[in-house]
């Protein structure tokens, strides 16, 4: 068992996550999945050096068998065999989200960018918001408390927009 | 000897202003503990984001992306300059907004004397946070752009990302060959300097020069001799390590530079203060003398009065 435990040990990785507003996570985790632009990218200690851009979507961070979620949004993350650093312009807790604002953020956005012509710069910027909005929204339906639940389910009605890839147009 | 009224009146004026500059120094000093907190925490976030750039940099040196390669020109060529000027909204900073509007002035004189003697043009345009600045500027007859109003006080991150969004628009465009960033760094929490950093192209020398000394090995997570990777593909990684760059650069260097002046004018406030109450010391000093001679003089001539009195 000892053993065991020492293997579990060894086989773990430093995640480090900061934000222009907090260091909003450091400690040693088993694994994470980073949000990146083709979707969720798994990283295991001993990973091949890389860096991933980031597009606004939920990280999972494993430590043992607890998991842990967050929402992030643009940035990139550097890879190492032994650490992971992402830097981004936002990390919350599902605890921590503001659904009214959030909801409230993502109807703006919505008005804003069918007012704006396709693809001019505001509508690309407006469509940034309503994905982070989204995700951030997405994340309580997941894995938010109950009552937190509950609050999104009076807002929405049960329904959640449909999600989107901003992928595509990420120099905004 | 000056008239006791007089002397009553100065130290009644003093001691207002005293009063003045002492909640001055009070407000400063309250908005000062604020900003050092925003401060210490963006520091990670800069100093990891300028140490990636130089990572990356270190392992893809043959990277094309416009925004790490310096545009050549040749003779008769425009070098188009933009600057981002950091100073405060209000004076009685000390020299803060002075040296800042200084090493403008500077910086822009000597580039355009380099670039005449290579037989370049050069055109500037001057973007200013702050109205002391901005109004010093104007009037020394530098050019401003005169829409480019931002406030400098209690920055946000999301103000720094429109801000980025106006350099990367206008370098993208070709209006900028070149960005400057000038702003006030503190060394210490007594010390600080104006500087002048090159946001865009970017520049590794200067980047290694602002970060702090030790980080230059802290949290780097390629090891030596491996290669980097990027996902999906290089351009994109590039893309968003430049929005997060610039965004982090501008930030970084609006809280500094906010830091820095709340810090600056608590310093002038607190210096006033002292001075205020050494001028309490002496006027006091002085309005004691004045009465006693006053009392001297009134005694004097009463006794003188009761001799005559008397003699008669």
């Amino acid at each position: 068992m000892a053993d065991n435990n020492k293997e579990k040990m060894k086989k773990k990785m430093m995640l480090e996550i900061v934000t222009p507003y907090s260091h909003f996570f450091e400690g040693q985790v088993t694994g994470v999945v980073i949000p990146s632009l083709d979707g969720g990218l798994g990283v295991l200690p001993g990973h091949a050096p890389l860096v991933v851009a980031l597009t606004p979507g939920h990280l999972e961070i494993i430590i043992n068998d607890e998991r842990r979620f967050a929402v992030l949004t643009e940035g990139y993350a550097e890879i190492g065999q032994h650490l992971v650093l992402i830097v981004c312009n936002a990390a919350e807790w599902p605890e921590d989200i503001n659904i009214r604002r959030a909801y409230d953020a993502y109807n703006r956005a919505y008005a804003r960018y069918h007012e704006m012509k396709l693809n001019s710069e505001e509508s690309l910027y407006a469509r940034h918001s309503m994905k982070r909005a989204r995700e951030r929204m997405h994340l309580i339906f997941l894995h938010g408390s109950d009552s937190q639940k509950e609050q999104l389910n009076s807002l929405t009605g049960g329904t959640l927009p449909q999600s989107f890839d901003v992928s595509a147009d990420n120099r905004v | 000897m000056d008239r006791i009224e007089d002397i009553k009146k100065r130290l009644r004026s003093v001691n207002e202003i005293r009063q003045l500059t002492r909640a001055m120094e009070l407000v400063s000093a309250a908005k000062m503990r604020k900003s050092k907190i925003q401060h210490d925490l963006v520091g990670p976030y800069f100093s990891l984001c300028a140490e990636s750039m130089l990572e990356v940099q270190r392992h893809s040196p043959d990277i094309n992306d416009p925004f790490f390669r310096l545009r050549k020109k040749d003779k008769g060529e425009t070098w188009k300059i933009g600057y981002f000027v950091l100073t405060g909204d209000q004076g009685l900073a000390g020299a803060y907004n002075n040296n800042v509007v200084r090493i403008t002035q500077e910086h822009i004189q000597s580039k355009i004397l380099d670039n005449v003697e290579k037989g370049l043009r050069t055109e500037y345009m001057l973007y200013v946070f702050g109205n002391v600045g901005r109004e010093k500027l104007i009037r020394d007859g530098y050019t401003v752009d005169p829409e480019f109003s931002f406030p400098i006080t209690n920055p946000t991150y999301y103000e720094a990302r429109s801000v980025a969004n106006i350099i990367r628009r206008k370098y993208l465009a070709g209006e900028f060959d070149l960005v400057y960033l000038i702003y006030t760094k503190m060394e210490s929490a007594a010390k600080m300097s104006p500087m002048i950093v090159r946001v865009v192209p970017v520049n590794t020398k200067a980047l290694t020069d602002i970060l702090p000394a030790d980080v230059n090995d802290a949290g780097i997570a390629v090891e030596n001799g491996a290669t980097l990777d990027y996902h999906p593909n290089p351009n994109a990684v590039f893309s968003f390590l430049i929005d997060t760059y610039l965004n982090a650069m501008l930030y970084g260097a609006l809280v500094e530079a906010y830091a820095c002046e709340q810090t600056a004018r608590m310093t002038a406030m607190n210096n006033a203060t002292d001075n205020a109450d050494d001028m309490i010391k002496e006027l006091t000093q002085k309005g004691n003398r004045a009465r006693q001679s006053k009392i001297t003089t009134e005694l004097i001539e009463i006794i003188n009065g009761a001799e005559q009195t008397a003699k008669k």
